[in-house]
């Protein structure tokens, strides 16, 4: 019932927590839990969205945890103590500039770029604009509603861009532009 | 429609994700509007950037057997562990002293970093530089199935990798010294230090080392310091 799914967990669960070990982890753990739930699974009307909403779950809890270990070194990947959804932790920055960058440097200016969001608008971002998931699936997943993914996207875009254009923009004085 | 309208749609226009009507109705505006055209060919060179440096590379192959069989009982209590693909695995392989790892870990790891060919832009926006940093673990005794985790900050990735400031892999360790080589991407000037867990068997260490400046830092660069 839930092999289908399995390949679609692993890519949620590679966006949330950024390596391959972490994410097929995060799976097995989820449906090794759900393992003797099976009945309540084949009462399930839209099993990907739940599935994915388990997880997701199981990837917060796994944040609180590690973020209450006194001496946990590395707890920046989400912000755990944000509660309830990592997007509420978004900054809001509502413009979209105009970009006028060369396809040439794209690539490593979105490095850059990408690296300047949070982790969470950047898995946002990701989430919608690469892997293809609608608002809707976003919003079921994380309990908000649509309204709330769309203005956040619609940030997190604007934000993206907003780097983007900075990357371009020489430095205060060096007269030179290299685009 | 105004032209920021027009832009703030274009994301879901180059990804044909806006209706019928609403797609017509900006295809029209583009026709006559050579600024949001432009913008809109950006767009469209954004999303197959993004798609193409940004995909979620695929599972292992055996990972769905193996996590039915944990589901089921069968591999109860294996964790899904993987080693790196590509062209970074084989050079962290290929720095990484192959052999048994630390039992009793006590291992005292110390950095050196190699730098690459000086590599400055005097330009307006800092390029990225190679660096490789060497971690050396010093082990009591060999150990199979240790995990390393490393930590970078948000101006360092591992080449190959981009995007990831958290990674993980198992290792062996022999006894005695092992030398891993990362070869990092500094992509800008920034400060932060590299953090490496190392978990044997469920005992925990924890080792901070400086990141390689980037050349266009303006604070000097400070003497590098082993990891404590």
């Amino acid at each position: 019932m839930v092999q289908p799914h399995l390949q679609a967990m692993h890519g949620f669960a590679w966006r949330l927590t950024g390596n391959s070990q972490d994410a097929e982890d995060l799976v097995q753990d989820v449906v090794v839990k759900l393992y003797p739930r099976l009945d309540e699974l084949e009462s399930v009307d839209q099993l990907r969205p739940w599935l994915n909403r388990v997880l997701y779950r199981q990837f917060i809890d796994g944040l609180r945890k590690k973020s209450r270990q006194a001496d946990q070194p590395v707890s920046d990947l989400m912000d755990a103590d944000s509660q309830s959804d990592w997007l509420d932790s978004l900054e809001a920055d509502d413009h979209s500039p105009e970009l006028a960058l060369g396809q040439a440097q794209l690539g490593p200016m979105l490095d850059k770029a990408l690296a300047r969001l949070s982790p969470d608008q950047r898995t946002l971002l990701l989430l919608h604009d690469v892997d293809g998931w609608r608002q809707e699936d976003v919003a079921e997943v994380l309990g908000v509603p649509v309204g709330t993914v769309k203005s956040r996207l619609h940030r997190c875009r604007a934000n993206l861009r907003k780097f983007l254009q900075e990357c371009m923009e020489p430095e205060p004085g060096s007269g030179r532009q290299e685009l | 429609m105004s032209c920021s309208q027009i832009r703030s749609q274009l994301p879901d226009f180059v990804r044909n994700q806006l209706a019928a009507g609403e797609a017509q109705q900006l295809r029209a505006h583009l026709e006559h509007c050579p600024s949001c055209a432009r913008q809109a060919e950006i767009e469209a060179a954004l999303k197959d950037e993004l798609a193409s440096r940004y995909a979620v590379p695929a599972a292992s192959t055996d990972f769905e057997s193996r996590v039915l069989a944990a589901a089921s009982g069968s591999g109860q209590g294996h964790k899904v562990h993987l080693a790196w693909g590509g062209a970074v695995a084989a050079a962290l392989v290929l720095g990484l002293m192959l052999g048994r790892g630390i039992t009793e870990p006590d291992p005292e790891p110390q950095l050196a970093s190699e730098p690459a060919p000086a590599e400055l832009s005097d330009g307006p926006m800092p390029e990225p530089v190679d660096r490789t940093v060497r971690l050396a673990f010093t082990a009591g005794e060999p150990l199979d199935d240790v995990t390393l985790t490393l930590a970078l900050p948000p101006h360092v990735e591992l080449s190959g990798l981009p995007g990831q400031h958290r990674v993980s892999w198992q290792v062996s360790l022999e006894q005695g010294d092992n030398v891993l080589s990362l070869p990092l991407k500094i992509l800008f000037p920034g400060a932060g230090e590299l953090i490496a867990e190392l978990d044997a068997n469920g005992r925990q260490k924890v080792f901070r080392a400086v990141v390689p400046q980037h050349p266009g830092n303006s604070v000097p660069n400070e003497q590098e310091e082993p990891a404590t």
